[in-house]
């Protein structure tokens, strides 16, 4: 049985609301955590990785990436506001080996910014991030 | 009495109003589609990251932020008014003209300097209030950037003292045909007290805030405050093209109307002509015949 409800919301999309949880792995600033029922109130920074939702027997699982934002737990409900997001299911690992690429050839200019370089880093970091879980979702339901 | 011409000047130029109106109406349509779709994304999301930042303000303790100020002895206020460039939009802007001047009458111990995004509220009530700037823009509609550097300049007025309170006044999209004129405090971003009240009710201990409470509402509070200010002018955008896109649909069905009149009253005066004619041709036949 699901003991808590999940949201998941981005300035652009809302990626799930209430999606019942028996637990969740979250990535944060400080490392990952694991949110179980009755967890003590927090709001936490988050850092770019996969987000984690276990339905428990009843549910599927959902897997998403999350980039900065906060995760914010309370008693029966978990909020996570990310900049930007999406559901492992929903990515497109095409378009992410292109966007690699392309934020990889943007590092090897030499006439970026230090704001350009971290962007660039941070697109990187992100579309690695969505092909390992876009392919590991594939090899899940293959 | 007009004749059988002037009503056909009149229907051919009512036929062109209502070829602009349906155009209209179909550019607004595809406007609306676009900014109902971005308004309806971002609001939960705001909305969340509005109501956290509320909360923690009603709970923290023993962290300040410039944003959270309550400045109860500071009577003057700023009120930024969204609304648009454009007219023909029904009563989108009127209304909210309205609004704007009866909520500066029932607030008269705040000394309001009013600033407006788009010329149209500012052209009904300049006469009434104290213009204090008109922004304008590379667009019509400003962008994300554009809107930051707005909010940023407004919440330097209130960091520096210069205003204790800053509103926003817009219009709130419900639907197609509906919006409601809306004033939201954005600044500070404090909970009233009997709200503040009841969320201590529901949460008698404060949050854990991982890394630390400074670290991470200090980044959070500028990024929700322009975060509320972005999604008021979404929701202005969406209520502006879905009030001109039924003011145009109304529009065509009263051109559309008229023309079936017109029409009418041209074809009921061209048969009187033509039965007068015959009457006139019949009588000259008989009187010869006679």
């Amino acid at each position: 049985m699901a003991h808590f409800s999940v949201d998941v919301l981005t300035p652009y999309k809302v990626l799930a609301k209430n999606l019942p949880a028996d637990s969740l792995l979250v990535p944060t600033s400080s490392g990952e955590i694991n949110i179980l029922r009755d967890h003590t109130h927090l709001v936490t920074k988050l850092d770019i990785g996969p987000l984690t939702i276990f339905g428990g027997p009843d549910e599927p699982d959902r897997s998403f990436v999350v980039t900065e934002g906060i995760c914010k737990v309370m008693k029966h409900k978990v909020v996570i506001l990310t900049q930007v997001g999406n559901e492992a299911s929903n990515i497109d690992v095409d378009r992410a080996m292109a966007s690699l690429t392309n934020a990889q050839n943007l590092l090897k200019t030499e006439s970026l910014s230090p704001y350009e370089f971290e962007e660039a880093t941070q697109k990187v970091e992100r579309a690695r991030l969505r092909i390992h879980l876009g392919e590991t979702y594939k090899g899940k339901i293959q | 009495m007009a004749n059988i011409k002037d009503l056909k000047k009149k229907i051919k130029s009512t036929k062109g109003t209502y070829k602009i109106t349906s155009a209209m109406k179909l550019v607004s349509a595809a406007k609306l589609a676009k900014a109902q779709q971005l308004i309806l994304n971002a609001r939960p999301y705001a909305k969340e990251l509005e109501s956290t930042l509320r909360d923690v303000s009603a709970l923290v303790q023993e962290y300040s932020h410039d944003y959270l100020k309550d400045n109860h002895e500071n009577h003057k206020s700023a009120l930024l008014v969204i609304s648009s460039d454009k007219g023909l939009c029904g009563g989108y802007n009127s209304q909210l003209a309205k609004e704007v001047k009866s909520f500066l009458t029932n607030n008269p111990e705040e000394k309001f300097s009013v600033y407006f995004i788009g010329k149209k509220v500012k052209e009904i009530i300049y006469k009434d209030v104290e213009v204090t700037k008109q922004y304008s823009f590379e667009k019509s509609e400003p962008t994300f950037k554009e809107m930051s550097e707005v909010g940023k300049e407004l919440a330097d007025l209130f960091v520096a003292g210069e205003v204790g309170k800053i509103y926003v006044a817009y219009n709130h999209f419900n639907s197609v045909i509906s919006f409601d004129s809306t004033f939201k405090k954005i600044l500070p971003m404090t909970l009233d007290k009997k709200a503040a009240k009841e969320l201590k009710k529901e949460f008698p201990f404060d949050f854990k805030y991982e890394p630390g409470v400074e670290e991470l509402l200090d980044e959070l509070i500028p990024e929700a405050y322009i975060e509320i200010l972005y999604a008021s002018l979404l929701d202005a955008n969406a209520s502006e093209h879905g009030s001109r896109m039924a003011a145009m649909d109304n529009a065509a069905k009263n051109c559309n109307d008229i023309i079936k009149k017109l029409t009418l009253k041209m074809n009921k005066l061209r048969q009187a002509a033509i039965t007068t004619e015959l009457i006139e041709v019949i009588s000259g036949a008989e009187s010869l015949n006679a």
